[in-house]
């Protein structure tokens, strides 16, 4: 069982978040704190934050879902910040007012589709987090990567034909965009391209963390196909990183990125939580 | 914006109230009631810039989430639609309570603009509902769980979201929601389910692609002895569109059309 109240924090209480708390604080167990994923309202989509948190509670973990400045219920902040940096200040307020309100003497941050991304600069930032967890994440590709994407191409007359088509609307796509929009206008409309960051800086980034005993959970679904297709990519394209087996991999591509079906998020919850239970 | 919960201690529904923070009109109220499923995430944030264009325009805003959606109690296969105006009517009552408004008006969009209505009858017995907005209403509701139903087909089999065509179960889920027996079986009776209208004044907003089904909505025997107007917002929403299903609309001027429909007398 678990009690859910409105959480006001951040400069003029301008961040808004719910919170949800088991009946009993158990104050070594670390408090989750659930990222927006994308532009989306911090219920998530298809609600699945709201009911993440509800069944983290249910499991004796605090949780807090909240939206950062400019999204869902959060105002706009008035201090000219980068984006990247706002976050960071943002996600630093929410680990303060739940360390305060809930007596958290640990963090752990999660996040989908960008909110990965955002995870990952959150969690190297503040030593309060002991753990993160990514829903298609960074991973970098490999040879092998490569391999299991296009050579089926060369195995079917019908994909070959497919893929010379695909590869030609894409040049004219490319094309027709570079002639008619230029970056910043594509920037106003929402275009949004997500890119990964520079290997070597990234590697760096995670051998902090390592050191600073962060524990690593790493989901990977359809939606990271594109960049991650099979199970053991993301340690292989880091042969040189010693992740100490803090880290943890579940490849779950039959689930789509933002876990449309209800048995899918249950996958999700009952993956999280026997993580928590073992690493923490 | 004050976010707080509100109703039974032991199913709290969610609110953000937005107060007045220009000229007062301080006895006008506007509650809104937003879409359900996976379209209350396509809508969020452009009721929040609606709700605080309002609230600056001197009015008092609530915007709240229905038992089972969003951050209130409850999950979403354990409510149906007469919760939903009940709750709407939980929802005026906390707006009066907090601002002391007596003369109201409600919006809503897709389900939420049905739910607008046949709450406002409700509504209507305490309070003075003056106006009711509605963005691309349903007329048939059985035909709208018809389209969730194909829309979900379409989506378990849609490259873009899964590798291989998932098959599920034969569940009560649409959408990523669970449709419980009762609320279909709510919806199946093609609400609008009033027999009549009691507030003053009807507004219809409607997406290009929603054109037709408003323009049919519009000419239905309850609306006849109410005043109504019709207008074509130049967007298409794509509410059936499985392209669509996690995209936010936009709405250029959205704010200065509700907020202009809600002030004009």
């Amino acid at each position: 069982m678990f009690n859910e109240k409105v959480a006001t924090f951040g400069k003029n209480g301008s961040l808004v978040g719910i919170v949800s708390e088991p009946k009993k604080i158990n104050q070594e167990k670390p408090a989750v704190i659930v990222l927006n994923s994308g532009l989306v309202h911090r219920s998530g989509p298809f609600r699945m934050a709201t009911n993440l948190c509800r069944s983290l509670g249910d499991a004796g973990y605090v949780s807090m879902r909240f939206d950062t400045s400019g999204i869902g219920d959060s105002s706009n902040s008035d201090s000219n910040e980068e984006y990247e940096k706002q976050l960071i200040l943002d996600v630093g307020e929410a680990i303060k007012y739940l360390k305060g309100s809930s007596g958290a003497k640990k963090i752990v941050l999660f996040g989908i589709c960008t909110g990965a991304d955002n995870a990952h600069k959150v969690a190297v930032q503040y030593t309060d987090v002991v753990g993160s967890i990514f829903v298609d994440g960074y991973a970098y590709k490999t040879w092998q990567f490569y391999l299991r994407r296009y050579l089926p191409i060369f195995t079917s007359f019908k994909r070959f034909c497919k893929a010379i088509l695909n590869i030609g609307l894409a040049i004219v796509k490319r094309v027709a965009s570079l002639l008619k929009k230029s970056s910043k206008e594509a920037v106003e409309r929402g275009y949004f391209t997500w890119r990964l960051p520079e290997k070597s800086k990234t590697i760096d980034e995670w051998q902090g963390l390592v050191k600073r005993d962060v524990e690593l959970l790493y989901f990977f679904t359809a939606g990271s196909n594109r960049y991650c297709n099979y199970p053991s990519q993301f340690q292989d394209a880091l042969p040189t990183v010693q992740f100490n087996n803090q880290l943890s991999i579940r490849f779950v591509q039959e689930c789509d990125h933002t876990f449309i079906l209800q048995q899918d998020q249950q996958l999700l919850f009952t993956e999280i939580e026997k993580w928590l239970i073992e690493r923490f | 914006m004050t976010p707080f919960y509100f109703g039974e201690s032991n199913q709290p529904l969610y609110g953000a109230y937005h107060s007045p923070t220009g000229v007062n009109y301080s006895n006008v109220g506007v509650v809104m009631c937003y879409p359900v499923g996976h379209e209350y995430n396509r809508v969020h944030r452009l009721y929040y810039q609606v709700a605080q264009q309002l609230s600056r325009m001197g009015l008092h805003v609530l915007r709240f989430d229905y038992f089972g959606t969003g951050d209130s109690s409850g999950s979403f296969v354990e409510t149906n639609y007469s919760r939903w105006c009940q709750d709407v009517q939980s929802a005026v009552e906390e707006l009066q309570a907090i601002s002391g408004v007596r003369k109201l008006s409600l919006v809503g969009c897709r389900l939420g603009a049905n739910i607008a209505i046949d709450s406002s009858n409700i509504v209507s017995s305490k309070f003075q509902v003056e106006k009711v907005i509605c963005w691309d209403p349903i007329l048939d509701t059985k035909k709208y769980l018809d389209e969730m139903t194909s829309l979900n087909s379409q989506m378990l089999t849609d490259p873009l979201r899964f590798l291989k065509p998932r098959i599920v179960e034969v569940n009560d889920e649409l959408m990523g929601f669970g449709y419980s027996a009762e609320l279909r079986s709510n919806l199946g009776r093609r609400c609008i389910q009033s027999k009549h209208f009691s507030p003053k004044q009807l507004m219809v907003l409607a997406s290009e692609d929603s054109a037709e089904s408003v323009k049919e909505f519009m000419e239905t025997s309850l609306f006849q002895s109410t005043t109504c107007s019709l207008n074509n917002l130049s967007i298409e929403s794509a509410w059936c569109n499985v392209k669509s299903i996690e995209s936010a609309i936009k709405v250029p001027g959205f704010a200065e059309i509700i907020s202009k429909a809600v002030c004009d007398v």
